[in-house]
């Protein structure tokens, strides 16, 4: 086929073969990274409110000196299952969501560079809560901490299936993270629209770019380190057995060096939303674009150097101190850079005080507090004093809800629209905000005077003679509020998504090219292909004159670009709906979850393994045009070169 | 070409005509290159850090090795190790014949990397039980068995993907975009390669030069 081929009849066609198949296989084996994508935000939102509900059953034991709420191996499962829901079932999976679902449109392609992958991950991080709450739910739900420290989650400390389950929940999502980590990777690299230079990528591109190379070189630290314990539970290895040689201490590195860039895995993504929500409320540019992209860079790889501030208080060698104490410190740096960055696009701006704007705003001012406190603790006397207390939990929950929650909200608010063709009402979502923000704060803020006062972290009760019971009834108070805006929220979505107004393709007036498309997008993505040529494709070609045509539209195929510069290479077919994605999730499930109790499951699981991935690589039957402009290479006789 | 071809300010409809394009491609100009890529990364973080664990617990241990892992496996390793080494060749002669498009040659060469390959894996089998110690024994035996447990993890998925990649040869039919595979295949072996070695030398002969 070439460029004299009739004019396809698109987009029916384009519908054809890009839309999924029908009915419940075709939910299964659907691989479109807008629907993927929107499955993983759903799913970390609903573990977001269970998270959220074994917080409450916290706080309400809490509001009380010496209450019967719950009991004490209760609530440590339930400090245990919470912390690994926001950490590993919310927080990083639906950054994740909002890359697969935002970035393929951003760049200007039609689908992720590996839409089985996607499909995978998402299989693989339902597996593995479905694996958490399963083991909460008969009572053997993990309880050592979601960082499950050595030797208290060693065979020793704790028996029973109860750590076993945290392990294999971790191999399931961090499996699902490099995946999707890997598609970003490469659709952002070679799938860009013509023109859109590395220097032309959208912000909230660049923060995900950062995110996933992070996920790629810190997830294996866990894998490996869970495995470890895995195998000291389950085999009897020593890893972090001291008897025999092995070091608990080795737990803890392995542990945070995975653990603090991780962090920065779920606060990057949200730098990134941050700086593509200014744009539209402020009517301009964000300032400082090279800047912001050195910054979400240097947090990259400064955020690897910083793990050893989790473990001040293991008796390290001083010069380890000074150094970790350092780094620590040094990374507020570009996270400073960033501020002002936006601050000064704040400052420069004509301000529209719709809801996004609005958690950008409370994000600016909880995470700055957050990030102060981060400048506390990275100062060793100063932590040796509040480590395992309470101060550090109202830290890193400013940090976290601050830095990553609340851009998060205002993300959800801004591209609501763009997913579901209709607006969230502006009224519910002011007071969710004011709920939210007021909320957060009273129960939050209280914690950093608890810490000071010597209130432990994880403790399932306390004395009344401490003297914490005030402060613990206000931080309870708090949280219901925040509970009350989060709820408001939700029944917001509910009720938008069927009653909202309807939002057409570009409700805000923003820049960014995912706008440039219907709300919400067709399963092919854009009709055309844009041809990119300013960072605000929108603002600066509004009627979308420049496009791509010459596209196949009798298979799904995308353009492939040059790394740097977006020059056009060459087209490159894609994979459509496939079933294998699933089967290959279920065969990382019979190896690890019968793992859990017998090692056999290691080489029947690798057997199953193999049939499913030799099923998803095996070519599908081309159909007769795509063989009609590839004609198979002929085994024999011997073609010459 | 220039940043945004095709397109002018006077072009009242500037359009970039790409039908022409071809419908593949080879070396760092695909999406899956990029794949098989970031997949040596993750297993090369994986292995560096068991291999910074296995020093880790050196600190622990007054005399290193306790046992030394050589003493009836040393020659199988070395063989193992040669063998694979040996396999870079064809290796190399299979990815070129695949990229020029001469199949039946990059087949041919497939089979003798692949066996190369499964003679190596098979010294590894014979390999393990002739540790002086298994992994339950102490750290140092779940340091090595760990070293050497990923690197095997890494023979066989390189092995399934080569018998793969060989009945799609056999079976056909062949698309021209799996020469890229075959190509990219042959990076992933000479990856195995790259890892194996240090892992070899870091078992067999970092506690003969640096005993405690």
């Amino acid at each position: 086929m070439t460029a004299g081929m009739p004019a396809p009849r698109e987009p029916d066609q384009l519908r054809e073969v890009w839309e999924r198949k029908p009915g419940p296989w075709g939910w299964l084996t659907d691989v479109n990274h807008a629907h993927i994508g929107r499955r993983f935000v759903v799913t970390a939102f609903v573990f977001l409110f269970l998270g959220g509900i074994e917080a409450l059953i916290m706080r309400i034991q809490l509001a009380r000196p010496s209450a019967h709420f719950v009991g004490p191996d209760l609530y440590n499962q339930l400090f245990t299952t919470h912390g690994s829901t926001m950490m590993f079932l919310f927080a990083v999976p639906v950054m994740e969501g909002f890359g697969v679902y935002l970035v393929p449109l951003m760049v200007g392609t039609r689908n992720a560079a590996f839409p089985r992958l996607n499909a995978f991950a998402y299989w693989t991080y339902l597996i593995g809560g479905l694996l958490l709450y399963g083991s909460f739910l008969i009572h053997m739900g993990p309880d050592a901490g979601w960082f499950a420290y050595t030797p208290l989650s060693g065979p020793e400390f704790s028996p029973g299936k109860r750590t076993d389950a945290w392990a294999q929940m971790i191999t399931f999502t961090e499996l699902a993270a490099l995946g999707g980590a890997v598609s970003i990777i490469a659709t952002i690299f070679k799938q860009r629209a013509p023109g859109m230079a590395l220097s032309r990528m959208p912000l909230f591109v660049w923060a995900m770019l950062v995110q996933a190379f992070m996920v790629v070189f810190a997830m294996p630290a866990v894998m490996l380190a869970s495995s470890m314990l895995a195998t000291d539970r389950l085999i009897g290895t020593h890893f972090f057995n001291p008897a025999e040689g092995g070091d608990s201490l080795l737990w803890q590195h392995l542990f945070w060096f995975f653990g603090h860039p991780e962090v920065y895995i779920i606060f990057v993504p949200a730098t990134g939303m941050v700086s593509a929500i200014l744009p539209a409320f402020t009517r301009r540019p964000v300032f400082g674009y090279l800047p912001l992209v050195l910054s979400v860079v240097s947090t990259g790889f400064i955020a690897f150097g910083l793990w050893v501030h989790h473990m001040f208080a293991t008796g390290l060698p001083q010069l380890g101190h000074s150094f970790f104490t350092a780094a620590s410190m040094m990374i507020a740096v570009p996270n400073g850079v960033q501020i002002f960055c936006w601050i000064a696009t704040l400052w420069l701006g004509k301000l529209r005080f719709r809801v996004p704007l609005l958690y950008v705003l409370g994000f600016v001012a909880i995470f700055v507090m957050g990030g102060l406190t981060g400048m506390m603790l990275a100062s060793v006397p100063l932590d040796l004093q509040v480590h395992d207390s309470y101060f550090v939990v109202a830290h890193f929950h400013y940090v976290l809800i601050g830095g990553a929650v609340f851009p998060l909200l205002g993300a959800l608010t801004y591209w609501f629209p763009k997913a579901t063709g209709r607006m969230l009402s502006e009224r519910a979502g002011r007071w969710s905000f004011g709920l939210i923000f007021v909320g957060f704060n009273v129960a939050f803020f209280p914690m950093h005077l608890l810490g000071l006062r010597g209130m432990p972290r994880r403790v399932y009760s306390y004395g009344a003679a401490t003297g914490w019971t005030r402060l613990n009834e206000l931080a309870t108070a708090g949280a219901i509020l925040l509970a009350i805006g989060l709820l408001l929220l939700l029944a917001n979505m509910i009720w938008a998504g069927r009653r909202g107004q309807r939002a057409g393709d570009d409700p805000w007036e923003a820049d960014g090219l995912e706008w440039a498309t219907s709300s919400p997008p067709p399963p092919y993505g854009f009709r055309d292909l844009p041809i990119v040529t300013s960072r605000a494709p929108l603002w600066s070609d509004p009627q979308r004159r420049a496009r791509v045509t010459g596209l196949r539209t009798v298979r799904p195929e995308v353009l492939v670009t040059t790394l740097v510069d977006a020059r056009p290479d060459h087209r490159s077919p894609i994979a459509g709906p496939s079933i294998w994605p699933l089967a290959a999730a279920l065969a990382t499930a019979i190896t690890f979850i019968p793992g859990m109790f017998t090692a056999w499951a290691i080489p029947v699981g690798a057997v199953a393994s193999l049939i499913a991935l030799s099923g998803w690589f095996w070519p599908k039957h081309p159909n007769r045009e795509w063989a009609e402009e590839q004609p198979a290479v002929a085994p024999a006789p011997e073609s010459p070169s | 070409m220039s940043d945004a071809p095709g397109t002018t300010e006077s072009t009242p409809n500037p359009t970039l005509d790409v039908s022409d394009l071809p419908a593949f491609a080879f070396g760092a100009r695909t999406p899956i290159f990029w794949g098989v890529v970031l997949l040596m990364a993750i297993e090369t973080t994986m292995l560096a850090l068991m291999v910074l664990s296995y020093f880790y617990v050196r600190g622990n241990f007054t005399s290193w090795p306790p046992t030394w892992a050589g003493d009836r496996s040393f020659h199988l390793a070395t063989v193992g190790v040669a063998l694979l080494v040996v396999s870079a060749v064809p290796n190399h002669l299979m990815a070129a014949a695949a990229v020029a498009g001469r199949i039946k040659r990059a087949r041919t060469w497939l089979i003798v990397t692949t066996a190369l390959g499964a003679a190596a894996f098979a010294t590894r089998v014979l390999e393990f039980p002739r540790l002086q110690f298994r992994w339950d024994t102490h750290a140092y035996g779940s340091a090595v068995w760990g070293i050497l447990g990923l690197n095997t993890f890494h023979q066989v998925t390189a092995l399934a993907e080569n018998l793969v990649m060989l009945a799609l040869l056999l079976i056909g039919p062949v698309e021209q975009k799996h020469r890229h595979d075959l190509e990219l295949g042959g990076y992933f072996w000479y990856w195995l390669i790259a890892t194996t070695v240090p892992l070899y030398a870091i078992v067999y002969l970092e506690p003969l030069v640096f005993p405690r």
